[in-house]
């Protein structure tokens, strides 16, 4: 192939002319070059320069320097993260999340994956690794409960996991509160008063109270166990109460949890009573993100148990109607305990929630809550206590709610397997000569089965 | 037994020789980097392989001597000045690099004495630049005394060519570019580079065909 760019006709006129052209170029005087001169400039001009070296760059101050300082910079920069990092709350959760991750011994981490426990370990982290654990076992058995709440804010795991990491915190077993809201208090009256906290039904008891109180503090809501066993499925290993104890584990997800097992309860709006029951989970994070510090000391304990204005187990209302009331008497108390002792700041009246992720946003954030909780620390476990019994009481009434539908629904159950039954009662009734019983029966059968066939005989009826 | 001035010559011309020799292996690249790293015998040697290719490239250009010599006083210096940052590369020779300069310093004597050559460059159409040529430098009553020979006849035709054909030709003749290089050092095609040479070596050819 010939080349594209090659012209022979263009090669040829050029070769012709070149000849004619040097031929030309040779003949006119100083045609050759410049001048000898010239060439002698140039030369020495081109030694002079070889002579002279590589260009002198005229380096200024910046152009020297900026190497050192940039350097000294990107060091100052990183010291600074470094410490940062150090001073902020949330890396040091993660980096102490991280160290008891790896700290636990692997061949419990392998159990976990391959077989389900009978019965959930005492693990006070629950860390990442730990939930993916559980979420396996939980589909490796078919007959597992449907899945645990949803998962925590990423800034309540983590303040928990602070928490629970803090020195002196006490591993706790699933069934018992979870540590991570206690205060290292004084263990001569904490200890008579953990005893009967695992025989309390754990069924709908209400949220562990930070650190005002301990387990045992919490009184058992007289709530009969059956309806709320039928209503919450049973856990691989037939303990309602492991997955209830997960549920008291789960901090944040206390008064949660309770109202997405009972839809009405989650329905409902939440109230000034609900908001001041999460208040104090809130405030006991911000007192135990110091934990060197004796915030424990700040607010009352175990030792303030006695002054706790709560109903005792056996005070406890036995109906709908009794609760309701019990907190209508309680919420006047709770009022006036605000008003004569209002919380500065606006601390009680922000929401749960948004004061949860305020605490996440900056360790700065959470000093000044920190100062600020320290401050009210004293009114406000008077306000506590109040929400306690406040909230004692509605879990109560949403108990009692429960167990009346749970006992309806199991009735209308009942009255269901027996649609037949209850033709043969009806037609044995009007043998016996009870015609007007059965005839209400039969009232009541068309009004609850509209449609069912009936025999020819009761058909007759009509 | 020879004198000393007559010696120093011979040994001069022995050494001169060696240079050529060596100047003849060596590429114009290798002997701009050996007088970049100080060498300045290297430079000798590639200024005199350029030195009159490109006076002549200059002053058929701009026609005037003490300013051909000025401009190619000026190209060298500026090779000089420019040695730290020479760097060789395929797609750009040293010829290349070297025309490149001395057609911008000649661009530069067009912007301030001949301004109408330099429209020539910017109009790059063909037929329009034939109809706006000026007349005839070899009309002009000096250079048609200049003109006694028969062989001089191809250099006022090339003077009577329109600048770009004129500096395509010169590229060629005087500075060995081919085609591909003289379209990269005056910045354009290819297309139009063969185009400048196409016109300026028919036009070249009825001159000579004129005088002949």
């Amino acid at each position: 192939m010939t080349d594209p760019r090659k012209d022979d006709h263009l090669d040829e006129d050029l070769k012709a002319l070149s000849a004619a052209y040097r031929a030309a170029s040779d003949a006119v005087p100083g045609a050759l070059g410049p001048p000898a001169a010239l060439d002698d400039a140039i030369r020495a001009a081109a030694r002079r320069a070889v002579k002279a070296g590589p260009h002198p760059v005229a380096r200024t101050w910046f152009s020297r320097s900026s190497t050192p300082l940039a350097a000294a910079a990107v060091l100052v920069l990183t010291v600074s993260i470094g410490f940062l990092s150090l001073d902020d709350p949330k890396v040091q959760v993660k980096s102490k999340l991280d160290d008891l991750g790896m700290a636990q011994p692997s061949s419990q981490r392998d159990q976990a994956k391959l077989s389900a426990p009978p019965a959930e370990p005492a693990q006070p982290v629950e860390s990442k690794p730990k939930a993916g654990a559980q979420a396996r076992i939980e589909e490796a058995l078919p007959s597992a409960p449907p899945p645990s709440p949803p998962p925590k804010p990423a800034s309540q795991r983590t303040e928990r996991a602070k928490l629970e990491a803090a020195p002196g915190v006490v591993a706790q077993s699933p069934v018992s509160p979870p540590p991570a809201l206690y205060v290292p208090a004084p263990p001569a009256p904490a200890a008579p008063a953990a005893a009967p906290a695992p025989a309390a039904p754990p069924s709908y008891e209400p949220p562990p109270a930070a650190l005002t109180h301990s387990p045992a503090a919490a009184p058992a809501p007289a709530v009969a166990p059956a309806p709320i066993a039928a209503a919450t499925p049973p856990s691989p290993s037939a303990q309602p109460s492991d997955a209830l104890g997960r549920k008291r584990a789960d901090t944040a997800t206390g008064i949660r949890g309770l109202a997405a097992e009972d839809p009405q309860a989650r329905s409902e709006k939440p109230t000034a009573a609900t908001r001041t029951a999460n208040r104090p989970d809130y405030e006991a994070v911000i007192v135990q993100s110091q934990p060197a510090k004796p915030a424990a000391s700040t607010v009352p304990a175990a030792p303030a148990e006695p002054k706790r204005e709560r109903p005792a187990p056996a005070s406890i209302p036995q109906s709908v109607g009794e609760a309701r009331a019990a907190k209508q008497k309680e919420q006047p108390a709770v009022a006036k305990q605000f008003a004569a002792d209002p919380p500065s700041g606006g601390l009680a009246a922000r929401d749960p929630a948004e004061a949860s992720g305020a605490v996440a946003i900056s360790g700065s954030r959470v000093r000044v809550e920190e100062a600020r909780a320290k401050k009210d620390a004293v009114s406000m476990d008077a306000a506590k206590r109040q929400s306690e019994a406040e909230r004692a009481g509605a879990d109560k009434v949403a108990a009692e709610k429960f167990a009346e539908k749970t006992a309806r629904a199991a009735a209308e159950s009942d009255t269901a397997l027996t649609a037949e039954d209850w033709i043969k009662r009806i037609l044995e009734l009007r043998k016996q000569g009870k015609t007007q019983e059965a005839a209400d029966e039969l009232r009541k059968f068309r009004k609850r089965y509209p449609d069912y066939s009936l025999p020819p005989e009761l058909r007759d009826a009509k | 037994m020879p004198s000393g001035s007559a010696a120093s010559g011979r040994q001069w011309a022995t050494l001169s020789a060696d240079m050529a020799e060596s100047a003849d292996s060596d590429s114009d690249e290798t002997l701009m980097l050996r007088y970049r790293d100080g060498d300045a015998g290297a430079f000798d040697l590639l200024y005199a392989r350029h030195r009159a290719g490109l006076f002549r490239f200059i002053s058929h250009q701009c026609r005037q001597a003490e300013r051909a010599q000025e401009i190619f006083q000026e190209v060298w210096m500026k090779v000089i000045g420019a040695r730290d940052r020479y760097y060789p590369d395929e797609n750009a020779q040293f010829r290349t690099w070297l025309y490149t300069i001395a057609r911008n310093a000649v661009m530069d004597y067009f912007r301030g004495q001949a301004k109408g050559e330099l429209q020539l460059f910017e109009n790059d159409d063909e037929e329009s630049v034939v109809v706006q040529l000026p007349a005839p430098r070899t009309e002009l009553p000096e250079v048609r005394a200049a003109s006694r020979e028969q062989g001089e006849a191809i250099l006022r035709a090339l003077e009577a060519l329109p600048a770009p054909q004129r500096e395509a030709f010169l590229m060629y003749e005087e500075g060995g570019l081919s085609i591909e290089e003289i379209a990269k050092a005056a910045g354009i095609t290819f297309e139009a580079a063969k185009s400048r040479l196409r016109y300026a070596v028919a036009k070249l050819r009825e001159g000579l065909r004129e005088y002949a």
